[in-house]
């Protein structure tokens, strides 16, 4: 009788679907960054394609790092490019679409037109590939002056890496064009959001540092404020100096 | 007469055995990983390569516009050095090693490189260096507002709009539709072992898919003769890194192979929105699971909203569990996926509490 309804037992759990057996374990969550109401200049994303970091703990566990971001300093992109000897008409370039480096956007023949430097880098082009034009526009950067290329970026990298050495991050997101980052796979727990160098909009520098609790299977949404701290976060802003005057002479 | 007939057989036996030994032995795939071929002088990839190859401005096999590259084998001068004795030995044999017909007389080359060769090198990018060149998506120039890119008003052709550089640079929507496949699933149960059949509304077109970049085309744009890379880069062996030889697949492999790049929705897009694990990564071989996390998918398709799309990810996995709790046959999640994955467990990252 008992072997009879093992068997039935048997059989019957196995005409039945596979089930899944798996308790529902505990899920992570999200943090998500939306910064496109803070705008610069032409009323642009200043917040789209920037890095961002996330911190375990609270923003008093991490007084160090705050302590740290609030007194970060960084040069004006202004600044630097006149330091490194650039036209006008190159700050101009970047300035315009908020660029900080060549490497931004697309140069165009008529950026090559208006640009001192552009054309130096396009006739050193032409003349290393055999008069090519097309190759000359394509490949300018292999023709452009590292200090005027890359040596922004540098700087600021090596001011990046100056902190993340002192504060290794969890995660780093870039944000996309509408100023959106997304912090994903987070066990459930409190962090800590923050560009960690300043980003500059409009003359001036900002650094946030917001304290977000994440749980499990949600998303908890930061909006920073070029004004006003949000609760529980840090914000600090300073004027740059501006060195230059950047108006490209003949550029409509 | 018997005798001398087996000594003329067993001699030219030895011969051809010897001949085909040293035949063999000297047409061998260059190794890159031979001891005498990366110590000493050649340690350097430079020492036997040369960019440009006097022949890069003839045509292209990939039919791209022609530009400075490494397009050809090195000269004999990196050989002969060391392989006098084999080139003037067995007829030429060792020529064949870059030479279509293995002899001192030859003349036509193999096509650089031997695609039937097993590859030497694997690359490195770094896509997390690079971040400072993905900058805003290029907003689509048309003279007239197009039906599946709607705007308020119609757009003016206004070539005065910069582009801006972002993924596209190197990873162009394909136009030729690649073999394409299932990523495999490890340490996942099936839900279900009856697969139901694929059904698409929208048959996979090649534009659902991406390319990787499969020459210096795109990196010399930055990087010709090494501009623009870190010191203890600036060589050939900063990209290119030595690997046990190997075949590269050309199935592009996908957990959802119903996803779309180029449809209303995802089109607009910013790669970054979705793609957010490959900002950090400085090794794609490193990158385990999906570079797209399901929370990115979540954002347009686990909404509140009355649309069957924008509310999916909350309706299939809500249809799985009540199959399993109804004691069903499994519901398959077929709106992103085929079956070959969409009818394994749902992962804790795709449910909501």
């Amino acid at each position: 009788m008992i072997a009879v309804g093992a068997a039935v037992l048997l059989f019957g759990t196995s005409a039945l679907p596979r089930l899944s057996a798996q308790p529902r374990p505990s899920g992570t969550g999200v943090i998500l960054w939306q910064g496109l109401n803070i705008k610069g200049p032409g009323g642009r994303s200043a917040l789209a394609r920037k890095r961002f970091f996330l911190y375990s703990g609270t923003l008093s566990e991490n007084k160090a790092l705050v302590d740290a971001v609030k007194a970060a300093d960084i040069t004006s992109r202004n600044c630097y490019y006149a330091g490194a000897k650039a036209s006008a008409c190159l700050i101009n370039w970047l300035e315009e679409e908020n660029c900080e480096s060549p490497f931004c956007r697309k140069i165009t023949q008529d950026d090559v037109a208006s640009v001192p430097e552009f054309k130096a880098a396009f006739d050193k082009g032409l003349a290393s590939y055999g008069s090519r034009s097309d190759l000359a526009l394509d490949w300018i950067f292999d023709s452009m002056p590292p200090d005027l290329l890359s040596g922004y970026a540098l700087k600021r990298r090596a001011l990046l890496e100056q902190l993340q050495k002192q504060f290794p991050f969890k995660q780093e997101v870039i944000s996309s064009r509408t100023a959106q980052a997304q912090f994903v796979g987070l066990a459930p727990g409190t962090y800590v959001v923050t560009n960690l160098i300043p980003i500059e909009i409009n003359k001036s520098s900002y650094v946030w540092a917001y304290e977000a609790t994440v749980s499990a299977n949600k998303t908890v949404s930061l909006r920073p404020s070029l004004t006003a701290t949000a609760a529980g976060g840090v914000f600090v802003q300073k004027e740059l100096k501006q060195c230059m005057a950047s108006e490209c002479p003949g550029k409509g | 007469m018997r005798k001398k007939i087996v000594l003329i057989l067993l001699a030219c036996g030895a011969g051809i055995a010897l001949f085909a030994a040293g035949s063999h032995a000297q047409r061998r795939t260059f190794s890159h990983t031979t001891a005498a071929h990366r110590t000493g002088k050649f340690a350097s990839c430079t020492s036997c390569h040369v960019l440009p190859t006097k022949n890069w401005t003839s045509a292209r096999p990939d039919k791209d516009k022609p530009y400075p590259d490494t397009r050809n084998f090195p000269s004999h001068a990196s050989c002969f050095g060391c392989h006098t004795k084999d080139i003037y030995s067995n007829g030429g044999a060792f020529c064949g090693t870059c030479h279509t017909v293995p002899t001192m007389r030859a003349r036509a080359l193999l096509s650089f490189p031997i695609k039937s060769h097993a590859r030497q090198f694997d690359i490195i990018f770094p896509h997390d260096k690079h971040q400072e060149l993905i900058a805003e998506n290029t907003v689509r120039e048309t003279p007239y507002a197009t039906a599946h890119f709607v705007n308020a008003s119609f757009l003016v052709d206004d070539k005065s709009k910069p582009t801006f550089y972002n993924c596209a640079i190197c990873h162009e929507t394909r136009t030729v539709l690649p073999k394409f496949g299932t990523r495999k699933i490890v340490d996942v149960k099936s839900a279900s072992d009856t697969p139901l059949p694929d059904t698409f509304t929208k048959p996979i077109v090649a534009s659902f898919f991406k390319d990787s970049p499969d020459s210096h085309a795109s990196c010399f744009q930055c990087h010709y003769k090494f501009q623009n890379l870190p010191p203890g880069k600036n060589n050939c062996s900063g990209c290119h890194v030595s690997a046990a030889p190997y075949f590269e697949g050309k199935t592009l492999e996908r957990y959802s192979l119903k996803f779309d790049h180029d449809r209303a929705g995802h089109v607009e897009k910013d790669c970054a929105f979705c793609h957010v694990r490959i900002a950090q990564n400085a090794d794609v071989r490193t990158l385990k699971d999906a570079d797209v996390p399901i929370a990115s998918c979540k954002g347009c398709h686990a909404t509140q909203e009355n649309d069957p799309a924008k509310s999916v990810l909350r309706t299939e996995v809500a249809a799985r569990e009540s199959s399993i709790a109804e004691k069903k046959p499994a519901f398959q999640c077929t709106y992103c996926h085929t079956a070959a994955i969409g009818r394994f467990d749902t992962p804790a990252s795709h449910k909501f509490p």
